[in-house]
């Protein structure tokens, strides 16, 4: 029992690793002794033999049985030799004796390291191992797509804060560009009421400086100083009344011309003056056509100076598009750029 | 049987009745830290001369037929033996006691208490434990290789003259039996090897793993043994 607490305790520091080959048993079926010492095993290359291997062989002696229960205890090996395979077949293999401890004999035991690499390279492998090395693989493919999944998750938070960053940028662009054209709606319709205005209301003015009766108490005045248009809404201060009508009185429009407040003129000591079409027809036909040649020349100056004006924005708007479409693609490039170095 | 652990420190207290004279017993119990020394017989002659003056090394007188062996089989020989289990923190101590002779024609069987029986033959010692396990202890020159319980089992003697000394004892001329052992599908790297230690007159003194470590201990060691318990 000493014995067996012995074997105990160090069976317990054997690692079974597996790195080696397997110790299998077989037997000398035959012994030539032309020359060397030839001893023929029961075992070949299907066996796990390779040409080379050492094969220890043994004898057994009698077994060791139990005096009391007959049981067969042990079973005594007495080391005959060192013998080395030169000659190998499937399932058989000659080896000869490299060292002798006593002459072998047919029936003595051969233990050899199995390899097994070679029986499964020669044999097919069996229905159960075909379905472990399917399993396998399956494992093998799913934990590659798992490692897949996990790089993509671990680069999901920074691409995803990219795209957000240019989804900021696209929409803070867009509100921009919204506001920028209904900026330009409103101009353009201002403009548009002015034109009308221009065409179909009454003016006073000289040289560069226009005034539009915009409404019924509001004159509008342009003013051309350089490339600027200054344009100006100035209520009345002056009331405008029928002739022959008293000071007072507030006169309504007519079609007929325009009248002065006479208040007005009276307390800045000028005399007062209407602007009849009649009257001016009356007076000289050249001078009104000469009016409607200054009035055409003047709208025709105010179409090109707010075509131009028109351009330079939209021109501006264009240029902006472009720029931001060209960071855009840069910023695209970057992101792709990253990505694939992650 | 089995053994227990009990650590290496302990009293070694040999019965006064014990037959053999070539051990030296401390005559006050002392616990030391047992230490084996496994020498050579010319170390073992420089360890005596160090030593003779405070621990002479008697030599062996063969008393009778069981003393003179290695492994004295007689009825009523008891040995205690320690072990400690260094990673549990436990130390054991077991008593083997031969409690029952048998005599056949052809051997005589020797019954232990705790079920082994032990017998002679050729130049051999078997022992049978109870759970099946079977060992062999040589004597002659000759190793004995066998198959047991799925192990095989080398036996060869070492060093035929050793000094084994544990604690304060001295145990001079003992025999080395080496173990060697592994799987039986295992591969010549696998195989684990210990050492026992049998003095002349007593039986197995100490067994520690083979080739030792420095710095290791023996895992079992005789504290007490005697031919008869009193």
């Amino acid at each position: 029992m000493l014995y067996r607490y012995s074997i105990s305790i160090a069976l317990v520091a054997i690692t079974f690793s597996g790195a080696h080959a397997e110790r299998v048993l077989t037997r000398v079926i035959d012994v030539e002794q032309s020359g060397a010492h030839e001893v023929v095993l029961d075992a070949g290359r299907l066996d796990g033999l390779r040409e080379g291997a050492r094969v220890t062989l043994l004898r057994e002696g009698e077994a060791i049985v139990h005096p009391l229960t007959d049981e067969i205890l042990g079973i005594p090996q007495e080391p005959v030799g060192l013998a080395e395979v030169k000659g190998l077949q499937d399932r058989r293999a000659r080896a000869i004796m490299v060292k002798s401890y006593s002459r072998p004999q047919v029936g003595d035991l051969a233990e050899y390291g199995k390899v097994p690499m070679e029986a499964a390279a020669t044999q097919p492998a069996p229905a159960e191992m075909a379905k472990v090395i399917k399993r396998v693989k399956t494992l093998e493919a799913g934990m590659q797509e798992y490692k897949k999944t996990q790089k993509s998750l671990s680069a999901y938070p920074v691409f995803a804060q990219q795209v957000w960053d240019e989804m900021g940028t696209i929409k803070s662009y867009l509100v921009a560009l919204d506001e920028r054209l209904i900026e330009l709606e409103t101009q353009q319709h201002e403009d548009r009421n002015r034109l009308t205005a221009m065409i179909g209301g009454e003016y006073q003015g000289t040289g560069k400086e226009l005034t539009i009766r915009y409404s019924e108490d509001t004159d509008l005045t342009l003013r051309v100083a350089g490339k600027t248009l200054m344009i100006s809404v100035e209520p009345d201060s002056i009331r405008l009344k029928e002739a022959g009508v008293s000071e007072t009185q507030e006169m309504p429009f007519t079609e007929d011309g325009l009248y002065l407040d006479g208040e007005e003129v009276a307390e800045e000591g000028e005399e007062g003056w209407d602007i009849s079409l009649d009257g001016m027809m009356e007076e000289s036909p050249y001078i009104f056509a000469g009016s409607l040649l200054f009035i055409a020349i003047i709208v025709g100056g105010l179409l090109v100076v707010i075509k131009r004006r028109y351009d330079y924005v939209m021109g501006g708007l264009d240029e902006y598009d472009q720029d931001f479409l060209a960071d855009d693609d840069e910023d695209v490039e970057d992101v792709e750029d990253e990505y694939g170095k992650k | 049987m089995g053994t227990a652990v009990a650590g290496l420190l302990g009293v070694f207290a040999p019965s006064g009745k014990a037959s053999v004279a070539e051990v030296e017993a401390v005559d006050e119990p002392v616990v030391v830290e047992t230490k084996p020394i496994v020498e050579s017989v010319a170390a073992e002659q420089k360890a005596v001369a160090n030593t003779s003056s405070a621990v002479p090394v008697a030599d062996m007188p063969s008393v009778d037929k069981a003393v003179d062996t290695y492994y004295p089989l007689e009825v009523g020989r008891y040995w205690v033996y320690g072990s400690e289990d260094a990673e549990r923190g436990t130390r054991t101590e077991v008593e083997r006691r031969i409690v029952r002779r048998e005599s056949r024609a052809d051997q005589e069987l020797f019954y232990f208490s705790d079920g082994t029986i032990a017998f002679r033959e050729d130049d051999k010692i078997f022992e049978m434990g109870p759970e099946g396990g079977v060992n062999v202890i040589p004597t002659g020159a000759e190793p004995y290789v066998y198959r047991s319980e799925g192990l095989h089992i080398e036996k060869q003697i070492g060093n035929p003259d050793t000094l084994m000394i544990v604690g304060q004892q001295r145990y001079s001329h003992c025999v080395q039996v080496v173990t060697r052992f592994r799987p039986v599908d295992q591969p010549e790297q696998e195989m684990r090897a210990y050492a026992s230690y049998y003095a002349r007159g007593i039986g197995l003194v100490g067994r520690e793993l083979w080739p030792p470590s420095p710095g290791s201990a023996p895992t079992q060691t005789l504290r007490d043994y005697g031919p008869r318990k009193m």
